[in-house]
C-alpha cells in the first residue's frame, strides 16, 4: 500500500464529556502529580482512532513498535471538555524490511484547537527493538 | 527561579515498575495492547515478558518535567520522546533533564532523559516550557 492511497482519510472519534474519574484514574496510572486540570499525557486516553488505524492498515501487533511520541499544546483540557479527535496518516514508508508509520491527530474542543499529537511506529519484520 | 543554560533539573527516581501498573495504566489509557499484558504472546514478539507502555514512562517525564516547571507558573508547549530501549517490569526509571536554551522570547528549551537502574538511556526527548504571563 502507499501513502497516496491512505493520506485523504481521516478517523474521527467523539469523547463523552472528561470526567474527574477519568483524569483521576489516569494520574493514579501514572503517579502523577504535577499538573493543572489533565496530566500532559493525558490525551493518551483518545489514542483509540491510532488504534482503528493501525487496524485500517492490517498491522501485526506482535512486531508493532511505538519509537516516538510528540505533543504540541494549544490549550488546556479540562474535566467537562468533550473532546472531537480526528487522526489522519503522515507518514508511511517501507524501507529495509521495515514499515514506519506515523499517525497525527487533531483534538478540539468545540472549535478550539487543544491539542496536535504525532505518534511514529515501526513495523518489524523480525523480533526485538524498541518501545 | 531562574534556569541558565547547562542547569540540571531535579530529577525524579520512581519505584520499580509491577505487572498490576501496566495493567493499570492499560485501564485507564485504553492502550490494552496484549504486549504490555499477555506474557506469552509478548514472547511470541520476540521479547522477555510483558514490556512496559513507552507512554507510561513518558508520563513519568511529563511529570518530571512539571515537578521542576510548576503548572501554575509554567505553560508547557511542546513535548517529545523518543523511546530508545524496552522497559520491563521491575526496572527502576530515573528522569533527568537538562536546560539546553534560554530564548529571548521567554521560551526554555529542555533536554529530557530516562534511564534504567543500569544507567540505560531508556528514551530522551525535549520540551519547550513558557513562563506563564500573569
Amino acid at each position: 500500500m502507499s501513502l497516496s492511497a491512505v493520506q485523504d482519510e481521516v478517523i474521527r472519534m467523539d469523547f463523552g464529556p472528561i470526567t474527574s474519574e477519568h483524569i483521576r484514574e489516569f494520574a493514579g496510572a501514572t503517579s502523577s502529580t504535577q499538573f493543572q486540570n489533565t496530566p500532559l499525557t493525558f490525551p493518551t486516553i483518545f489514542r483509540t482512532t491510532e488504534f482503528r488505524w493501525l487496524d485500517r492498515l492490517d498491522i501485526d501487533m506482535h512486531q508493532l513498535l511505538h519509537t516516538e511520541q510528540e505533543y504540541e499544546y494549544f490549550a488546556p483540557l479540562r474535566e467537562g471538555d468533550e473532546p472531537a479527535i480526528a487522526t489522519r496518516i503522515s507518514d508511511y514508508r517501507e524501507r529495509r524490511g521495515l514499515l514506519f508509520v506515523t499517525l497525527e491527530t487533531e483534538v478540539h474542543c468545540g472549535s478550539t484547537l487543544a491539542l496536535r499529537a504525532y505518534s511514529a511506529f515501526v513495523v518489524r519484520q523480525d523480533a526485538g527493538g524498541a518501545e | 527561579m531562574g534556569w541558565t543554560v547547562g542547569q540540571a533539573l531535579q530529577s525524579l527516581k520512581k519505584e520499580p515498575i509491577t505487572r498490576e501498573q501496566l495493567k493499570h495504566y492499560a485501564r485507564a489509557s485504553g492502550d490494552n495492547n496484549p504486549i504490555h499484558l499477555d506474557e506469552s504472546f509478548a514472547k511470541e514478539a520476540g521479547f522477555p515478558s510483558v514490556i512496559v507502555h513507552g507512554m507510561l514512562s513518558m508520563a513519568f517525564q511529563a511529570d518530571h518535567l512539571q515537578l521542576n516547571f510548576p503548572p501554575d507558573r509554567y505553560q508547557v508547549g511542546r513535548l517529545k520522546t523518543r523511546f530508545r530501549k524496552v522497559t520491563y517490569p521491575g526496572d527502576e526509571l530515573n528522569c533527568e533533564g537538562v536546560i539546553r536554551k534560554v530564548k529571548e522570547d521567554g521560551v526554555f528549551l529542555v533536554a529530557l532523559l530516562t534511564r534504567n537502574q543500569n544507567g540505560e538511556v531508556t528514551s530522551d526527548g525535549e520540551a519547550e516550557v513558557r513562563l506563564q504571563a500573569h
